[in-house]
């Protein structure tokens, strides 16, 4: 059974809105786990041989007309739809009490949500529902909408399988930790989480290091209200602003850390660009940036970045690709970084293993193989990042 | 208050190259759906009635639709028929899905020509 929202905003769904919604997750759990597997061995077994592959695009090109290609990516596809299918209708619904609810935990709460109607949303968000999400991030329903938010936490719940952590924050309980267990002197005052949606990522970062100020971003006002509200039921002091992260409202020499996750390959090349160098602007001299992305092609073998790209050509996620074909590294470097200062790694799950278990698993080393960054029981996450030197 | 909706916008790929197997896919997956949902339902109200002390089949077997009830399983009945053909207007319906992005790649846009390249690609 998937878990259930840990907070007060929680959505009553019917019985049976609740039997789809484990039924489209249980389909994914399916369709990622043994077709995946099923898959993997079609191609090495009948493909690999003949077609010589130095790419994923000459893997993709060679499994387009293979039957069980078709019927994974087809029933992956319907899976995407069904998972906003499953859980819209509660969430439409119970759209007043929600935002009503909203309004009044962050009337008593100390986590900001500052908006800023100005602000013009990217058309990277509003040309394209991303992630075949009907209406993108940003659409509002109602006055002081929070639904776009509910609708990513509730999809992604069930999305996720419950490989992302209980609250969907595994991410931003490994990198954090990832942080603190590898640099133990280094002790962060603030702390930025750009392109943060919800906060599940940003949250976390508070629970690591809770003497440091933290802040996430967002383009997307009813996310940004959804996030402030999350944290004030969940007690954790965070702050968010709707914000651009190409063109941040901070100082110079401001942040400790810039964190991002599941960011960079939403963005154009342009945006990611200016965000880094953004990033570059705002970190301290011995502050550090560090992004957990999806894997590289570089590091991955043809049949793996194929895998991976999928939801590129499917999912509605047209700058996948083009980011994961690029070097990180040179990406640091043209913001401003220093080469020499550039990181990378693969990192377990923290929230699915012991503290020494999670330090011993680290020390073992990247593997980049068809574990890093997909939904399997041995996932493992990528991280790059760099520290800023004066 | 408008309510979020349930298609995305843009169109749905094709992996198969014969006619309607896409369809049928999507219906199987929504008939699918459907049915576990009526059973875990049907075992959760068996479950209940028992605990109850209430054995239903019986009941069941005699059961008669009032007016009221009749009408209510009748659009229940159109809503689930509905759901599980929706992807016969997603694919056929012209103009029900078409690609924002591709109105930006015609207007000249750098970040709407990089979208639909990849789509193409596809």
């Amino acid at each position: 059974m998937i878990n259930p929202l840990n907070h007060d905003l929680r959505v009553t769904a019917t019985k049976d809105e609740r039997s789809r919604q484990e039924f489209v997750a249980a389909l994914r759990s399916h369709v990622l786990g043994p077709m995946a597997t099923h898959m993997r061995e079609r191609y090495h077994n009948h493909y690999a041989a003949k077609v010589e592959a130095k790419t994923g695009s000459d893997v993709h090109e060679a499994m387009q007309a293979d039957p069980y290609f078709r019927y994974y990516s087809s029933i992956r596809y319907n899976a995407q739809e069904m998972v906003h299918r499953s859980v819209a209708p509660s969430i439409s619904r119970e759209m007043s009490k929600l935002n009503a609810a909203a309004a009044a935990i962050s009337a008593e709460s100390s986590s900001v949500a500052a908006l800023d109607p100005e602000l013009e949303i990217p058309r990277s968000v509003t040309d394209i529902d991303v992630h075949l999400s009907p209406g993108s991030y940003h659409t509002e329903y109602a006055d002081k909408d929070v639904s776009a938010g509910a609708k990513y936490d509730n999809s992604i719940n069930v999305f996720a399988f419950n490989q992302m952590g209980k609250d969907i924050d595994d991410i931003g309980h490994t990198m954090s930790n990832y942080l603190r267990l590898t640099c133990p002197e280094f002790r962060p005052e603030r702390i930025l989480d750009c392109g943060c949606t919800v906060g599940h990522n940003t949250l976390p970062w508070k629970q690591t290091f809770p003497n440091a100020k933290v802040t996430g971003i967002d383009v997307s006002a009813p996310l940004m209200r959804y996030a402030a509200a999350r944290a004030g039921s969940k007690g954790i002091d965070v702050d968010f602003a709707q914000m651009n992260a190409t063109a941040l409202d901070f100082p110079d020499n401001y942040f400790d850390v810039v964190f991002s996750s599941m960011f960079l390959h939403e963005l154009p090349l342009r945006d990611i660009r200016a965000y880094l160098a953004e990033a570059f602007r705002v970190l301290r001299s011995g502050g550090v940036l560090l992004t957990m992305e999806l894997p590289p092609n570089s590091k991955l073998a043809p049949y793996e970045q194929f895998y991976l790209d999928w939801d590129c050509y499917y999912n509605n996620e047209p700058f996948y690709k083009p980011f994961r074909d690029q070097d990180c590294r040179s990406l640091c470097t043209h913001a401003g970084f220093e080469a020499a200062e550039f990181f990378e790694f693969e990192a377990p799950r923290y929230t699915y293993m012991s503290e020494a278990e999670f330090v011993q698993e680290l020390g073992t080393g990247a593997r980049y193989n068809d574990h890093t960054g997909t939904l399997t029981d041995d996932l493992r996450w990528y991280g790059f990042g760099c520290w800023k030197q004066s | 208050m408008s309510q979020i909706p349930l298609d995305s916008s843009g169109k749905r790929p094709r992996f198969f190259p014969e006619s309607g197997a896409d369809e049928s896919v999507s219906m199987m997956l929504e008939l699918m759906s459907e049915i576990w949902a009526m059973r875990e339902r049907m075992y959760a109200l068996e479950q209940v009635a028992a605990e109850s002390g209430l054995q239903l089949t019986e009941g069941i077997e005699a059961w008669r639709p009032s007016a009221d009830e009749a009408e209510y399983l009748d659009q229940q009945r159109q809503k689930f028929i509905e759901s599980v053909l929706r992807s016969l207007d997603a694919n056929h319906v012209p103009g029900l899905h078409l690609r924002r992005s591709l109105d930006a790649a015609a207007a000249g846009d750098e970040i709407g020509d990089q979208v639909t390249d990849v789509i193409r690609a596809a």
